[in-house]
Formats: C-alpha cells, sequence, structure tokens
C-alpha cells in the first residue's frame, strides 16, 4: 500500500510514461556495473555460445547504427530460444532459464557466424549521456522485465490493459474485452489522460483498439510540448516515440524515427529521451509534480544476462500454435529484462531498485494512485508491484542537484 | 550541475527507404484491417501504394490517422465498450489538433547534421512570442 503521507507523493499530480522500442538491459546500461555494483549489469565475461560452440564474450562495442541490421528475432519462439538455450520441454520438462541462445538465435537469421556474435555487444557509458546519465542521477531498475517473452504489440499491451487478453503475437484485437484500459478507467473515475504519438506519420501501435475506438484519448508529441508549456499536462500521459524516418507530412523536412528499434539511430532516441525529460524538467510548476518512468517494451533480441523469472499466470494460455513452439504458454514467465528508469525530484540520487516489475506495474500504479480500488483487472496486473514509494525523500532535491541536458 | 550534452545523429543515418520491420508491417495491416471496413466515401481518400520502405509506410500512415482522429472530431462521445461505464472525452487537456503534428516534427530526434542540438532551430524559433528553452535539445527539419 502506498505511503500517501510520504512529502513525494502529497504533491504528485502526474506520471508520464515513455517507452522506447527494443533495447535489453545490458546492451543499454549494463556497463554501469563497473562504477556502481549494485547495477546489475555486466561484469565483462558473460557469454553465449555461437553455432559452432566457441563461446562469444560480451563486448562493449556497441555501435549506434548498422550492426542489428536485420533486425534480430524477439518473436516468441527466438526469445524461447534465447532464454533457454535451445533447450525444448521436450527434451528436459524442468529446463530452467539460462540465456545461452542469443547468439545462436540470431544467426538462424543470416547463417553468418561473425554477424551474429554482435548480439552481446553493449554501449559504454559515454556513448548514451542521457539514458545512463537518469539512470544514475535518479532510480534504475534491476528488475524490470519485459512482461512477456516475444514481440512488441503484445508486450505493450501489458502497459495499456494490465494483460494482452492471451496474445503473444503482433496481432492484438482486444477491445470489448473484460478489462479496460488505464486510459478507459481512468477517463470513467474523471481523471484526465492522453497518449501521445509522434505524428500522423508515425502514429500509434494501438491503432485497432484505442486509436480507432477512443481517438479522442490521443494527440500528438507537440500536443505533450505544449500541454507541459501552458501546464495542462493530463494527470496520466503515455508517450510514443516516432517509428519511422520519414518526411514530414507538411513537407518541410526529414524526421528521422527516434524508437532506437534496431536499425534505427540510438542517438535519435537518446534526444527524445531528454526532449521529454526537459519539457517537464524546465518547468517549475511540473517539476515538483511529476514522476516519470522511461522504460523499453523488449528487449528486440539482445542479450541480456539475467533469466526472466516465473510469475502469476494472467489466466489466459497461448496454443502451440499462436506460441510456434512445442508448447503452451501460460504467461506464467516474464520476457527479458529492459532498461527502466523512475525520475522525479522526490527520488534519492544513485537509487536501484531491485523489486520484480513487468509492464503490468504501469496500469497497476496509474490506477492504485489516482483510482485507487479496482477490482476488474488482470490477474496478473493485480499482483504487480507499483513503483511510486520510491518518491520517498523527505524534501525535494535542490533544482542545482537534478541534471540537464542540452 | 551544467548541462549534460546529448550529441544527435549524422545526416546520413537517415534512410527513408528502409525496408519496413515487422511492427511497422504489423501496424501497416492493423490500419490495413480498418481500412476494409470503411465505408466508400472515407475509402476513397485513402492511398493504395505498396508498402515496402518507412517512407511507403509513412505516406499510408498519416491519412489513416488523420480520418481516424478526425472520426473523434466528428463524433466526441466515445464509443462504450461492452465492460465499463459510458466514457466521456478526456477534459483537461487542449484538443488535439490533426494539423498541429507538423509542429511536433521540429522539436526531437530529428539528425544532427553535425550541429549541437542547443543551435538547433526548434518550433518557438518561428513563433513571434515564445523562444525555445536554452536546455530543451530542439531538433530540425532538413
Amino acid at each position: 500500500m502506498l505511503d500517501r503521507t510520504l512529502p513525494g507523493i502529497q504533491n504528485l499530480k502526474h506520471i508520464v510514461v515513455l517507452m522506447m522500442e527494443n533495447r535489453a538491459f545490458d546492451h543499454m546500461l549494463g556497463a554501469l556495473h563497473a562504477t556502481n555494483p549494485a547495477i546489475d549489469g555486466l561484469v565483462g565475461s558473460e557469454t553465449n555460445p555461437d553455432s559452432t560452440g566457441v563461446p562469444v564474450t560480451v563486448s562493449p562495442t556497441a555501435e549506434y547504427q548498422s550492426q542489428l541490421d536485420p533486425d534480430p528475432d524477439h518473436h516468441f519462439p527466438a526469445a524461447d530460444l534465447q532464454i533457454f538455450g535451445g533447450v525444448t520441454t521436450a527434451q528436459n520438462p524442468n529446463r530452467t532459464p539460462n540465456m545461452q541462445g542469443f547468439v545462436k538465435s540470431y544467426f538462424n537469421q543470416e547463417a553468418n557466424v561473425g554477424h551474429s556474435q554482435l548480439i552481446m555487444n553493449y554501449f559504454t557509458p559515454q556513448m548514451l549521456p542521457c539514458l545512463t546519465g537518469l539512470a544514475t542521477e535518479f532510480a534504475v531498475f534491476n528488475r524490470w522485465f519485459s512482461s512477456i517473452p516475444g514481440p512488441t504489440l503484445c508486450n505493450r499491451a501489458f502497459a495499456h490493459w494490465g494483460t494482452s487478453f492471451g496474445q503473444v503475437s503482433m496481432d492484438v484485437f482486444y477491445w470489448n474485452k473484460q478489462y479496460l484500459s488505464i486510459y478507459e478507467r481512468l477517463v470513467a473515475a474523471g481523471n484526465t489522460t492522453r497518449l501521445y504519438y509522434y505524428d500522423e506519420a508515425s502514429s500509434s501501435l494501438e491503432v485497432v483498439n484505442l486509436l480507432q475506438n477512443q481517438p479522442s484519448l490521443f494527440g500528438t508529441f507537440q500536443d505533450f510540448l505544449d500541454a507541459c508549456k501552458n501546464n495542462q499536462l493530463t494527470q496520466y500521459s503515455f508517450i510514443e516515440p516516432n517509428y519511422t524516418d520519414h518526411d514530414a507530412p507538411d513537407g518541410s523536412g526529414e524526421l528521422i524515427a527516434c524508437d532506437q528499434h534496431p536499425d534505427h539511430d540510438v542517438r535519435a532516441g537518446e534526444q527524445f529521451i531528454a526532449t521529454v525529460y526537459n519539457a517537464i524538467r524546465n518547468n517549475p510548476n511540473l517539476w515538483p509534480n511529476t514522476a516519470i518512468l522511461v522504460v523499453y517494451d523488449e528487449h528486440g533480441g539482445i542479450f541480456d544476462h539475467v533469466p526472466p523469472p516465473s510469475c502469476t499466470p494472467d489466466g489466459f494460455v497461448a496454443q502451440p500454435s499462436a506460441t510456434g513452439t512445442p508448447d503452451a504458454f501460460h504467461f506464467d514467465r516474464l520476457g527479458v529484462r529492459v532498461p527502466a528508469i523512475l525520475i522525479s525530484p522526490w527520488v534519492q540520487r544513485g537509487s536501484v531498485i531491485n523489486d520484480v516489475f513487468e509492464h503490468a506495474s504501469i496500469p497497476g500504479t496509474v490506477t492504485e494512485y489516482f483510482i485507487g480500488q479496482y477490482d476488474n483487472r488482470s490477474p496478473r496486473e493485480k499482483v504487480a508491484n507499483t513503483f511510486l514509494q520510491y518518491l520517498n525523500l523527505p524534501t525535494q532535491r535542490a533544482d542545482s542537484d537534478c541534471p540537464t541536458f542540452s | 550541475m551544467d548541462p549534460i550534452h546529448v550529441p544527435g545523429p549524422p545526416k546520413e543515418a537517415f534512410n527513408k527507404n528502409r525496408r519496413v520491420s515487422d511492427l511497422i508491417r504489423a501496424q501497416v495491416n492493423h490500419l490495413k484491417h480498418i481500412e476494409s471496413k470503411l465505408p466508400p466515401n472515407l475509402f476513397q481518400g485513402i492511398p493504395q501504394h505498396p508498402i515496402v520502405t518507412e517512407d511507403d509506410a509513412a505516406r499510408y500512415i498519416a491519412p489513416m490517422t488523420r480520418m481516424l482522429r478526425a472520426r473523434a472530431a466528428a463524433a466526441p462521445q466515445a464509443a462504450t465498450p461492452s465492460a465499463g461505464p459510458t466514457l466521456v472525452p478526456p477534459a483537461a487537456p487542449p484538443a488535439p489538433s490533426t494539423t498541429s503534428s507538423a509542429r511536433g516534427l521540429q522539436l526531437a530526434a530529428s539528425a544532427s547534421n553535425g550541429k549541437s542540438a542547443s543551435r538547433r532551430k526548434g518550433p518557438a524559433t518561428k513563433s513571434a512570442t515564445s523562444k525555445p528553452s536554452p536546455s530543451t535539445p530542439k531538433g530540425k527539419k532538413r
């Protein structure tokens, strides 16, 4: 139960979630272990066998673009291989995650041994000044896992609905199911909320569900910036990055994707995260009253060393025809770990959070804070940890103690 | 604490002819699913070009999004899901405009072209009444 006497909670008026695309924790933040051993990143000796059986060691040689082309497979069968190293339940009914199948999985796409080894690369902190700066200046989650060992849309569904309604793929049709999205819950309870997609040409990934049926919930990224500037930010905001390189619809220029999905340039996403942060940070009417969560939807097929834990079953079953493996999936295990950072001037600098979180924690947290008791939720969301208790400083950090980005 | 500089991508990072990923393919397929149910008067305005590249996808997604958002403007009372109470439009934020996205494009995550993010021209510089925050990274169109 959230302690609402905490000064940071008493001041809290807005929650902003920015969900980026397809990068694993170790790939983006693993190098921080060297300077803060409390961060469960890389020691530098982690390996995966390649297709010839030779161990491939992690390497701090990730590049902003061009290494992860083709896009590493992260559909359910590939994620299963990555997590279990190729051991099937037929071979071992009691198999356990060993995180030994990432190189094998990437090899399966091009049969190129050398290229498959690139999946073990990670960034140095100097290459990601925004993400690593936020992680070290605020709170980083050691155990935020994607909700499903699978691709984007079913994982994002957990952030919107607290479940994927039994889906483990990109075919997502959730409208009129038994649970409401967090946005519908908030509106029905008299709260304000918006999903902000980048622009019309990028749009939302929630097209068949929320955009089709609840278009009034949506705004553009410019609308988000305007709302921040004009002190009209909704209580809950969910931001989607630009998913494609495209010409501006008004013909005025080129717009580069900032979602960090391979093989988009990671620097564009760094700048996008900084822009979202600065929009809050530089408004004294918002900064003390807003909690920002930066999180990635799933690992994108890229190496992470922490085995995903089991979890409360979600009440759904994906049959083998859906999983693409010999086994049904009971939504009783989380997906691969992803970067997640909680930002607020009420968060202790250098916090490292070790409790287990997943994307159902997002609607769980927002519901708990803005609505309170609410029973008609998925089993996963009901038991998901919530994260506002980390706004626990007795006094707000001084402006000079919180970074800005240029 | 000094501002932390966040470098932007080089101009050559932009490639609108990149083949669409599975993600964008799924997004387009979902829009096609919606399109297949459109009445003829709305369907006629939707482009029907092959979608191979990100640029192809964007040129299809934009008018579909405009059409879906226009439906919101035409019918502000949103559909009522069977599992919950009647919904009403969000009250506090300003109503999003279907024309405002073009302004949003200027603000973030465009290729730096080798220039410092803080020196880039943002949309606010186009306004006579406001100035950009010097510490807010601004993208620019090229």
